[in-house]
């Protein structure tokens, strides 16, 4: 069971940096972008706060995102969570003639690593998530320049525990074209 | 009276002569030069070597990394206590035209809390990076592997085993001369223990 679900993992891994790989020297238009997160988990867990960076690519009306990200529970409560993310998203951009904001929706693979901090232990494991994404884009001053805010719900099954991970993540990226 | 003929002849004289020496021809400039005696019937001399032609600039780069840094992770009290000193190894392979690299790197971490071993294999998104570019962005993520041992307490060993998980790290990179490249990133190995970690690196393309 475990061995399947490296294998698995693994598989999955290696054809969305496949994909992204080709979709990044086939397409001119990949901004880099610096991300920050809130997350709130669903249930008796404290918020967890973070960032990372991810590559964005946004054509006409397909956009397509590969990011990291780490959040780490801060917040005094009885039980806490560090995430880590590495994800892949897909989505539609809803507005094609608008340039300076649009809105969008996405729907992402996303491979987790989670610890739960508990008063008398941390349990941890790594797992796979699917999430989806609703929020606007957009771009600045000379078009290289893209925003991003959106709200997203992360599902999947927490390692040890076996809760729901759940709950909505707020996040917002700025970042620059970096082909063009 | 007599005299005054003889001045005006010679004033005339002096004219005439500055006036010749002004509107004299300068001399061609290659006068002077030395030619090749060519005798009619003898072939021509081959012509001159043409300029070599400077070496086309490198397309990627294949670089040998090492580099050090600290590890963080959250225990049940504590939000990202220090967990030990880190130190990584491999290789880093860099496209200067827009297309992204790749890295392979092997790290080991430990300290009073645990010892981990991991290995990854990363995309790197970064803006066009030449060798003449010392500072850019970069984003590199990807799977890793990692062989961890996990102390609780006095309990040594209370988790151990192999684990798979995201990796990712944000930073700036850069090339300090045609030969050395320099990194310096955040980041996280979601695998095994779960740990945060900064690094600093130093590389040599091992390339032309």
């Amino acid at each position: 069971m475990r061995t399947s679900f490296h294998t698995i993992t693994s598989l999955l891994s290696l054809a969305a940096l496949a994909t992204l790989a080709g979709t990044a020297s086939a397409d001119d238009d990949l901004a880099l972008m610096a991300t920050g997160a809130w997350m709130m988990p669903s249930g008796e867990i404290g918020e967890s706060y973070g960032g990372g960076a991810e590559a964005r690519m946004a054509d006409d009306h397909l956009t397509i995102g590969f990011g990291a990200k780490g959040l780490v529970g801060r917040t005094p409560a009885l039980r806490r969570r560090d995430i880590m993310d590495v994800s892949f998203d897909v989505g539609l951009m809803l507005c094609e003639r608008c340039e300076s904001i649009t809105p969008y929706t996405a729907v992402g693979l996303d491979i987790l690593h989670i610890t739960t901090h508990e008063p008398t232990r941390s349990v941890r494991g790594s797992t796979l998530g699917l999430s989806g994404h609703v929020g606007l884009m957009g771009r600045l001053g000379d078009d290289e320049w893209i925003w991003r805010a959106s709200a997203s719900y992360l599902g999947a099954i927490v390692p040890g525990t076996g809760e729901d991970l759940g709950g909505v993540t707020l996040s917002i990226a700025v970042g620059k074209q970096i082909m063009d | 009276m007599g005299q005054m003929p003889r001045a005006v002849w010679i004033s005339s004289l002096l004219v005439a002569a500055g006036a010749s020496t002004v509107a004299a021809k300068p001399a061609p400039p290659d006068y002077w030069v030395e030619r090749p005696i060519v005798i009619a019937g003898d072939p021509q001399p081959p012509p001159p070597d043409p300029e070599p032609e400077p070496p086309p600039p490198p397309r990627h780069a294949s670089i040998a990394l090492v580099s050090g840094g600290t590890t963080f992770a959250s225990d049940a009290q504590t939000a990202l206590e220090r967990f030990g000193p880190s130190g990584t190894m491999g290789f880093v392979h860099l496209s200067h035209r827009d297309e992204p690299g790749v890295e392979v790197l092997a790290g080991a971490t430990g300290g009073d809390r645990g010892r981990s071993y991991a290995a990854s294999v990363r995309l790197v998104i970064t803006p066009r990076v030449r060798r003449k570019d010392a500072i850019a962005p970069f984003l590199a993520l990807g799977p890793a592997f990692a062989i961890a041992r996990l102390d609780e307490g006095d309990m040594k060993g209370s988790g151990a085993g192999l684990g798979l998980g995201p990796s990712g790290a944000i930073g700036l990179h850069g090339f300090l001369s045609h030969r050395v490249y320099w990194r310096a990133s955040a980041g996280f190995t979601g695998a095994g223990i779960g740990t945060f970690n900064t690094d600093l690196g130093l590389g040599w393309v091992i390339d032309k």
